[in-house]
């Protein structure tokens, strides 16, 4: 992303409109944020309303949840759902805070122990409330324990030596890595792996999925952490946000039409280059 | 602290660590708590010198008392550790932040996309880029997750989309483990070169 923001900033010559910096796609940029909130605006409120929405397409991955906490049930041994770099506020947290309530609930549900490793001290908090509230909605808030949610402070290789050490210690039976992860996800997913837990993971870093898919039982690529995320939590407002997504890209796979066709007509004046440069 | 003591001193951290492929062990466990130790206390010094200090320093002590505002709701996250019917004042602060990051992801990241935009159909010259163009559109119906679910085409187009994305995860994957057999190597050379000098490098 930071290489994206400076390519984007080292543009020059570009037309300045209004207060909009000088920078390729400063415009463009801020009406496609605009579209996207409309959609989005439009859809998460035709949701809440009971309006009839899409239904989001099966995921193998989602299945594979139910079955993962019926297995550790069965062995009597804990359920690990853990990220290191979500914060408050990323798109990646909404995602693991809707697998994090339907996993807590069903956990609650069957007398299940439910461990979260959390890397940011706000987020921890965080996932303390959103844990809190799947066990009271199971009708069993006092299966809430003071190590359901750990924290671990520090750097990338503290928190996944931590986190190693408390898969190999405790066994669980089931692992999730759900967010956005960086080269912990090999060490993670092997050491889950060696124990022989069934894991199950979600990401968007393209960096890192193939040490996934390789170590887990199933993983849900990219944008489908989203999808299930809201699939799972079956909140409105995160459904209405993949369909408004969903237009999104539909769009956008029409912008990349015509550009291609206005490239091959006439590449110095293809006017979609143009307009996306604004 | 001298060189010989510090190269003891990662030789055995380094073991404590390999020690894990053969079993979780009380070796590896006193290193493991040893580095988040050290881990939490470099956050708290660079937290000091980077957020704290120059809040003091640069900010109330020259004259800027308007910086308490934000001081002062920053502290109120500490009333999560409060008896449990104060507890909800932590949550000002929090809800603060994630408005801000919101904020921000909405204001700044839509720009770089518009750049990736025009990659895509600028560079049209050869078969590469019409190969690249038609993942493109595969991989952005693989990802749409409410419409054509029963579609025969849109399916097709889907594992075409799975199957090009399958060999990037390969290539992505063969990389990396080149990339991570270099940091053992690296490793390895210390303990071989620099601790048992069995390994001379040029």
């Amino acid at each position: 992303m930071s290489t994206l923001l400076a390519a984007a900033a080292e543009a020059q010559g570009v037309p300045r409109w209004g207060i909009f910096v000088d920078v390729e796609g400063a415009v463009s940029g801020f009406i496609t944020a605009v579209i996207l909130t409309v959609l989005t605006w439009y859809f998460v409120t035709a949701a809440r309303a009971g309006r009839p929405m899409p239904e989001i397409r099966k995921l193998a991955g989602l299945d594979a949840i139910d079955e993962a906490i019926g297995r550790a049930t069965e062995m009597g041994r804990s359920v690990f759902l853990a990220n290191r770099t979500a914060g408050v506020g990323n798109v990646h947290s909404f995602a693991l805070w809707g697998y994090m309530g339907y996993v807590a609930k069903l956990c609650a549900q069957y007398d299940t122990h439910f461990v979260n490793i959390a890397g940011d001290y706000l987020a921890a908090a965080v996932n303390e409330e959103v844990i809190k509230q799947a066990y009271l909605e199971a009708g069993r808030p006092d299966a809430f324990k003071p190590d359901t949610v750990r924290y671990v402070p520090g750097d990338q290789w503290a928190w996944t030596s931590a986190a190693a050490g408390m898969l190999k210690r405790e066994r669980p039976a089931a692992t999730m890595w759900i967010g956005y992860f960086y080269a912990e996800s090999m060490t993670l997913s092997e050491v889950g792996a060696q124990i022989g837990a069934i894991q199950i993971a979600a990401t968007t870093n393209t960096a890192q999925l193939p040490f996934f898919i390789a170590s887990c039982d199933y993983t849900l690529i990219g944008e489908e952490e989203y999808a299930a995320g809201a699939y799972l939590s079956k909140e409105p407002m995160l459904t209405g946000t993949i369909v408004a997504e969903d237009v999104g890209k539909v769009i956008v796979a029409i912008v990349v039409l015509l550009g291609v066709i206005a490239q091959l007509v006439s590449p110095e004046a293809n006017f979609v280059s143009k307009m996306l440069q604004f | 602290m001298t060189p010989e003591v510090q190269t003891w001193i990662e030789v055995i951290a380094t073991l404590a660590i390999f020690s894990f492929l053969i079993k979780e062990n009380p070796f590896y466990r006193f290193f493991e708590y040893t580095v988040i130790g050290l881990s939490a206390a470099h956050s708290v010094v660079m937290t000091w010198d980077n957020y704290t200090k120059p809040f003091w320093v640069n900010g109330i002590m020259k004259g800027e008392y308007y910086l308490l505002v934000p001081g002062a709701i920053a502290l109120l996250y500490y009333f999560r550790y409060a008896p449990p019917r104060h507890q909800w004042l932590y949550r000002y602060p929090l809800a603060l932040i994630m408005g801000y990051n919101i904020g921000y992801s909405l204001a700044y990241e839509p720009r770089p996309f518009m750049v990736q935009l025009r990659g895509t159909f600028e560079g049209l010259k050869d078969l590469n880029s019409f190969v690249y163009l038609l993942i493109f559109f595969g991989v952005v119906v693989y990802f749409i997750f409410t419409f054509g679910n029963k579609s025969p085409g849109v399916n097709r187009t889907r594992r075409l989309a799975r199957y090009a994305m399958m060999m990037y995860f390969g290539v992505a994957f063969g990389n990396t483990v080149q990339g991570r057999f270099s940091l053992l190597l690296g490793r390895l050379l210390f303990l071989l070169g620099d601790w048992l000098g069995l390994v001379k490098l040029g």
